[in-house]
């Protein structure tokens, strides 16, 4: 039975090793390339002894003979040095391949980046420590002019090549004595010149082997731009600010002497216009005056009889020349305020004796008119000003509010102190004044219409004289209106509360 | 399975040995289900390793 048993291992053993040769000698071991040959082998002779065996067991154990027996052990001996030696050949195998693939992949990867430093825009190049070039670029060499000295194989750079740096005229970004040495520096611009060519240059450098390197003398990586455009539109931009500079000054230069002379000719207009408005001013009110003088005798009677028709008609002459003198004289108070001949005497002024003055002055007026005119001020407010001047600008704004405002109306003059300011304002409930107007009414001869609709009253003179004794005084004067409720000019004038 | 087969041979290497002290019969029956084992297990290894093989270099 056992033997039975036995002989069915040794066909099955027999079968199974056959069949393991015939796959062997079938497979190519083609990932065990260049070993795939002798493991081949190696396998096959481990595979091929225990199918003798298998077999000279077969034929022992059927009993047909035993003569291969002696044999078994020798070949069995071989089996384990076979197969150790096939596992390890396949072991060197995959470690050759790993290692051939490994070579093969830096190879192409050492080609790319290879093709990509040399076609690049930017020069690159390495510089040892000891002061040779290494590596230089296609773009390095084209610019640099380098080249590989016949004699050492070596890559040199032209001997007159000179770069000096655009911000220290004592700098060298490309020597080779201090890139030997592991400069690091970014965007030094230099200006290189060898032989007739002549390009302005962005240079960087750092230590090979990166910063902090342990070596003191590393040598360098440098890379380049050609940067000669940006450096030329550069130096024309200088050129035309510069250009532009001169011409502008010129240009302010020409104006202010044109401007000079126009003022000299203004300023020789202006005083020839105040010297004819004093010309004939005075020489309307000596006529003006004799006028109204004879007329004032005739109507007496001084010179005889006159009837009631030549009484009406001298009185018409008088007033009439009574209204053109008092025209001429208003003509010489503005030749003579805006000229700056007004003599500013300063005084302790109370304020409220000049509104009090000035409202008694226009009382008449205003009740002929129909207009309420009233004061607002305190008696202790003291101004250091000139009471004449001040009232005469007050004089003026009351009469011009008591003409523009309708029957009924009401004019108030109220005196105030602000911190460093005091002043006077007169307010009315007339017609007001329309924002186009407000930036006329103070210039000389500008008038609006009064709310009567008949003519305008007065000369337009006085405002601009209000405006000019307001500055005569130190102040200023403005004024604020709405249009149907009224207006509200105001004098300014400095005033210091511990003075008075 | 290279290794298993590798331990069958060696198992009936062991066989081999305790059949001269012990069980002679026992072990020599045993020694050869060793050495069929080892057969068996060697084809599949070749049988897996072709089939891989075939595999990579399909791909």
């Amino acid at each position: 039975m056992s033997d039975n048993l036995v002989v069915a291992f040794d066909v099955i053993s027999f079968v199974a090793f056959s069949a393991a040769l015939f796959l062997v000698l079938r497979e190519d071991f083609a990932e065990s390339q260049p070993y795939s040959g002798i493991i081949k082998l190696l396998f096959g002779l481990a595979s091929f002894v225990y199918v003798f065996v298998a077999f000279s067991n077969i034929l022992e154990h059927t009993g047909v003979t035993s003569a291969l027996d002696a044999y078994e052990d020798y070949l069995e001996l071989l089996f384990v040095p076979l197969v150790a030696y096939a596992v390890y050949s396949m072991h060197t195998a995959r470690l050759y391949n790993s290692a051939r693939r490994s070579a093969e992949l830096m190879k192409a990867e050492h080609g790319l980046l290879t093709t990509i430093v040399d076609t690049s825009p930017t020069g690159i190049m390495l510089v040892t420590s000891a002061g040779g070039i290494a590596f230089a670029n296609d773009m390095a060499r084209s610019v640099l002019g380098i080249v590989t000295d016949e004699d050492s194989g070596a890559l040199v750079m032209p001997e007159d090549l000179v770069c000096v740096s655009t911000q220290n005229p004592f700098d060298r970004p490309l020597s080779l004595e201090r890139l030997a040495q592991g400069g690091s520096f970014a965007g030094s611009v230099c200006i290189v010149e060898t032989g007739s060519r002549k390009v302005a240059l962005s240079v960087s450098a750092s230590p090979l082997g990166g910063e902090g390197s342990a070596s003191a003398s590393a040598g360098s990586v440098v890379s380049f731009v050609d940067v000669s455009e940006r450096e030329q539109a550069r130096q024309e931009l200088l050129d035309a600010q510069s250009r532009y500079s001169l011409d502008l000054e010129r240009t302010v230069d020409e104006r202010t002497v044109e401007l000079l002379e126009l003022n000299r000719a203004l300023e020789d207009a202006n005083r020839a216009k105040r010297e004819f408005l004093a010309m004939v001013s005075h020489e309307l009110k000596t006529p003006l005056g004799a006028m109204q003088g004879f007329t004032g005798l005739l109507l007496n009677g001084d010179a005889g009889p006159v009837t009631a028709e030549q009484v009406k008609q001298l009185q018409m002459v008088r007033d009439s020349s009574k209204e053109l003198l008092g025209f001429v004289e208003r003509l010489l108070e503005f030749e003579r305020v805006e000229s700056g001949h007004t003599v500013v005497r300063s005084e302790r002024v109370t304020l409220s004796t000049v509104t009090d003055q000035v409202v008694q002055l226009m009382v008449p007026l205003a009740q002929d008119r129909g207009v309420t005119l009233e004061t607002d001020a305190p008696d202790d407010l003291i101004a250091e000003t000139d009471a004449g001047l001040l009232g005469q600008i007050v004089r003026n704004l009351v009469s011009n509010a008591v003409k523009f405002t309708p029957r009924g109306g009401r004019v108030t003059v109220r005196s105030f102190a602000e911190g460093s300011i005091a002043g006077i304002s007169v307010t009315d409930t007339g017609t007001g004044i329309t924002a186009s107007d407000l930036g006329r009414i103070f210039e000389p001869f500008a008038q609006l219409d009064p709310p009567s609709g008949e003519k305008p009253p007065g000369t337009g003179l006085g405002l601009a004289i209000c405006r000019e004794l307001a500055s005569a005084l130190g102040g200023s004067i403005e004024v604020s209106s709405v249009p149907g409720e009224g207006s509200v000019f105001t004098v300014r004038l400095p005033f210091d509360p511990a003075a008075v | 399975m290279l290794l298993l087969a590798y331990g069958s041979i060696v198992a009936a290497y062991v066989f081999t040995i305790v059949e001269g002290f012990w069980l002679p019969d026992v072990m020599n029956v045993l020694e050869h289900a060793a050495y069929a084992c080892a057969g068996v297990l060697a084809f599949f290894t070749m049988l897996a390793y072709s089939r891989r093989a075939g595999r990579v270099s399909g791909e």
